[in-house]
């Protein structure tokens, strides 16, 4: 059976390795991510008339032409300037000038041809994460492949036979290279779609940095992170998706993340959680979700319509995730008397204050007026100025807006404007007093 | 005959009359000296001393001070004067004895006799004695002067001293008072239940370590102002140093061997030794007719006997048959041992330039590297801690810890400015004649010279 299943998957193979065809009907539900049927061949697909192309927020699709009925990519890796958010950028290692690489579309049954080119001061591979390919196409390091050194360019090449949400990274010195930035993502649309479209499909990959404030380069070495990216961007540097009213909203979440996985949250809907990289999930084994934990290594599609007009936080739910540039290890002044030690300690340094006595959301505010000098590109505890005060969040966080109406051209609309009556505001006395609320009251057991 | 005799009292008058321009006044003396040592060191007794102790002093008013008010100085300076007076005696024609004798009257009439004698080496040898006590004079004058010189040296070093121990009393008092904030901070932490007891007591103890040296601090600059009062012949509260820093490294190290060879012509210990040597080979010169002629005396005779006066002559003479050789000898064992001794100074007062030479353009380079590289560096290190603290990347006590290293970095500056001054002041004093620090090689200048005095006439 196995067998049968690789040689279908060479069944379209024209360049580099041709095989025999054999008519395994059975290996097509194997997986679940195909809707072509073995020895089913088709031209390359086109964007608009075979699929609708993936929004990458803060991304870029790659470029392809067709040569030979052969779909011909070409990804160059390379050291780039990256900016995680205003204020903050890294130099990293990313392909064709872009951190991360950018978005491959493909769809099934597409003949690929795709050419690495390295321009790295290190030999790497390109690994097509979560897509059956032949052995020696994996990318893996010593085990698929030599690796491509520096000034190499190898060509990678293999018919795509399934769909759904992958990645692609590089699979040699993994721990540094993928901390540095090297990945993208790769989205394969069923030939077939099945179900109902999204109007807006959103892909995400999420990754995490250590990069030391005053420093300007991710650091390899760490196992701790300080900087949570959604598609390499941290907020407040992160685009929001938008959405109509009534609109169906698919968003994919790639985790290649080194430690983590993420629990992304969304506020205000339910979503369903409708494919994992292992293909579509079945109708009846969907279930709901508000929180869709996607381990690192996994991709998650999530869909769900947009019926709740706002503005919507959409984060990952660890709380140390939505903290740009945290630093840990020191103590913990929560509660202390400030007022003392700022006048021990004032005395000797004049500029000192009494730090995260009172937790730490005035932190960003501070630095971001500047009146609380930091090292030089960093975003200490950043967030970002909202409509109604200081959003205290940073890092894996962007924001949905659903709206009736959005801007023709494609633009972002402002900040929500709640209608009457639908915000949360202080409590009137008469209020207080009508429902038997009493803020002086002693706390009731 | 009487004429004759007459004629020899005439000279002898008129000699001590010539003799008695060598005037011997102790204070004048020490005013000589003083002013010989100002001339070289540009440091002059203060003429109201009293007066600048009264308010803020400079390194220079000190060593004015120190000159003006020391008790050990001024013994010091006594021995030139002490020499000068050896000097005046033997100017002076050597006293006559007279020897006057008284018999019983026979007859009814008196009878005495009277001898006048008077020493021939000393009558002889007049000019040579006059000769080596002053040399004997020039040697004492040199090494007082240099006493001089040294003694406001020694003043500077003290000055630089008591402001470097101040300093840094006034360092590791900043530094107590970090760890005190730090034990504060703690506390407050502990207080509000964020850390456990541990960690109290770690602070706790680095607080009382920067006490103890604290204390250490406090004890050295009290001893080193004291050591300052008694440089200046002061009462112990007296000086205060105006400047509560010392100042920067500013003065460029002379050209090496000019200054090596500038500083053996000013030698006074070695002007010293070469006056003794001198006087010594003198004295050996001389030593064969002082042999002959040490107990000889020649002199008159008067006698009174039975109404009728008579008159002689007298000599007596101690022919030196046995010791002559021995005498001669000894004299050129002194004369060549004195001879060595100078010869030992040169060298050693050369190799002393030499090596505050390098002492000081090393000290000097260690003081500005301090002050250009190390405590910009600790200032620089500090603000970034504070803006790593800011970004919450680093804690309070990183903070504190940041502190204390820019404090030692200015202790390190304090350390190498003291020992810059220290290496001027000695460099200085080389020019200016002054005795060597470390004369163990070539023997202490003025100790030296004073066993090489103590060894002749
Ligand atoms: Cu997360």
């Amino acid at each position: 059976m196995k067998l049968s299943r690789r040689n279908a998957l060479l069944a379209g193979a024209t360049g580099l390795a041709a095989a025999p065809l054999l008519a395994a009907s059975a290996a097509a539900q194997a997986n679940p991510a195909r809707t072509m049927r073995d020895g089913e061949s088709a031209p390359p697909g086109v964007a608009g008339r075979d699929y609708r192309p993936v929004i990458t927020p803060d991304g870029a699709a790659l470029p392809y032409r067709i040569q030979g009925g052969v779909k011909i990519f070409h990804l160059v890796a390379e050291e780039v300037e990256h900016e995680f958010a205003p204020g903050l950028v890294g130099r990293c290692w990313g392909y064709n000038g872009r951190v991360h690489g950018p978005t491959i579309e493909a769809v099934e049954g597409d003949r690929l041809r795709i050419y690495v080119t390295n321009r790295l001061p290190a030999p790497t591979t390109v690994h097509w994460h979560g897509l059956v390919v032949p052995s020696g196409m994996d990318g893996v390091g010593g085990i698929s492949q030599p690796s491509i050194r520096p000034g190499e360019t190898f060509v990678y090449e293999w018919t795509l036979r399934q769909h759904g949400t992958f990645m692609y990274h590089s699979h040699h010195d993994e721990m540094t290279q993928m901390a540095l930035g090297l990945m993208g993502l790769f989205i394969a649309h069923p030939r077939r779609p099945q179900g109902p479209r999204a109007d807006r499909d959103y892909a995400y990959l999420l990754s995490e940095w250590q990069m030391h404030p005053g420093a300007s380069r991710p650091d390899p070495n760490a196992m701790e992170f300080n900087l949570l990216t959604f598609n390499a961007r941290a907020y407040p540097g992160t685009s929001p998706m938008l959405a109509r009213t009534g609109e169906r909203v698919r968003i994919r979440l790639a985790n290649l993340s080194a430690m983590d996985h993420h629990p992304i949250h969304i506020h205000g809907h339910v979503m369903t959680v409708t494919e994992t990289d292992g293909g579509p999930i079945p109708q009846s084994a969907r279930w709901p979700e508000t929180t869709v934990l996607v381990p690192t290594g996994s991709s998650r599609t999530v869909e769900f319509i947009a019926d709740n007009p706002g503005d919507w936080a959409f984060h990952c739910h660890m709380t140390h995730h939505v903290m740009n540039q945290m630093g840990h290890g020191i103590p913990n002044m929560t509660g202390v008397n400030a007022r003392r030690i700022d006048r021990a300690v004032g005395a000797i340094l004049p500029h000192y204050m009494t730090m995260g006595h009172d937790g730490m959301g005035d932190m960003g505010p501070h630095v971001e007026s500047g009146h609380m000098p930091v090292p030089g590109n960093s975003l200490p505890m950043v967030g970002a100025q909202g409509p109604h005060g200081y959003v205290t969040m940073g890092g894996m966080v962007t924001l949905l807006k659903v709206r009736n109406r959005l801007p023709a051209d494609g633009s972002h609309p402002g900040w929500y404007d709640d209608p009457p009556g639908t915000r949360a505001r202080i409590a009137r006395a008469e209020e207080l007093t009508r429902d038997g609320v009493d803020p002086a009251a002693p706390p009731r057991p | 005959m009487r004429a004759r005799f007459s004629s020899v009292l005439t000279t002898v008058f008129a000699a001590a009359l010539l003799a008695g321009c060598v005037s011997v006044d102790g204070a004048a003396e020490r005013a000589r000296v003083l002013d010989a040592a100002g001339e070289r060191s540009d440091s002059f007794p203060a003429a109201d001393a009293g007066a600048l102790l009264a308010r803020p002093l400079s390194e220079d008013e000190a060593a004015a001070v120190a000159l003006a008010r020391n008790a050990a100085l001024r013994a010091e300076l006594a021995e030139a004067g002490l020499a000068r007076a050896a000097w005046a005696q033997a100017s002076l024609p050597p006293n006559p004895v007279l020897e006057f004798t008284s018999m019983p009257p026979s007859g009814g009439q008196a009878s005495w006799e009277l001898e006048a004698r008077a020493p021939l080496a000393a009558l002889l040898l007049w000019p040579h004695r006059q000769a080596l006590a002053r040399g004997a004079y020039d040697a004492a004058q040199y090494r007082a002067v240099a006493a001089a010189v040294d003694h406001a040296a020694a003043a500077r070093r003290a000055f630089t001293a008591a402001v470097a121990a101040a300093q840094r009393a006034e360092m590791f008092a900043q530094v107590e008072q970090a760890a005190a904030a730090a034990v504060l901070t703690v506390e407050e932490l502990r207080a509000a239940g964020n850390v456990p007891a541990l960690d109290v007591e770690r602070e706790r103890a680095l607080h009382h370590r920067a006490v103890l040296a604290r204390m250490q601090a406090d004890l050295d600059a009290r001893q080193a102002h004291i050591a300052l009062a008694r440089a200046l012949g002061a009462v112990e509260d007296d000086p205060r140093p105006a400047a509560s820093r010392l100042p920067d490294p500013e003065m460029e190290a002379p050209e090496r061997d000019a200054f090596v060879e500038a500083a053996i012509r000013a030698s006074l210990p070695l002007a010293s030794a070469r006056a003794e040597a001198e006087r010594a080979l003198r004295a050996a010169g001389a030593e064969g007719v002082e042999a002959l002629l040490d107990h000889a005396e020649a002199g008159a005779v008067f006698d009174r006997h039975h109404g009728a006066t008579e008159r002689g002559w007298l000599v007596e003479f101690r022919p030196p048959l046995f010791d002559f050789a021995a005498r001669s000898a000894a004299a050129r064992i002194r004369a060549e041992a004195a001879a060595d001794r100078h010869a030992a100074m040169a060298a050693g007062v050369r190799a002393a330039a030499l090596s505050a030479h390098a002492g000081f353009a090393a000290a000097a380079a260690r003081a500005r590297y301090v002050r250009d590289e190390l405590l910009p560096a600790s200032e620089r290190l500090l603000n970034e801690t504070m803006l790593q603290y800011n970004a919450m990347q680093l804690g309070v006590f990183d903070l504190i810890a940041a502190f204390e290293a820019r404090v030692a970095a200015g202790t390190e500056y304090v350390d190498a400015l003291e020992a810059y001054h220290h290496a001027r002041i000695t460099l200085m004093t080389l020019a200016q004649g002054g005795t060597p620090p470390d004369a163990s090689g070539a023997g202490n200048g003025a100790a030296m010279a004073a066993r090489g005095a103590a060894g002749g006439h």
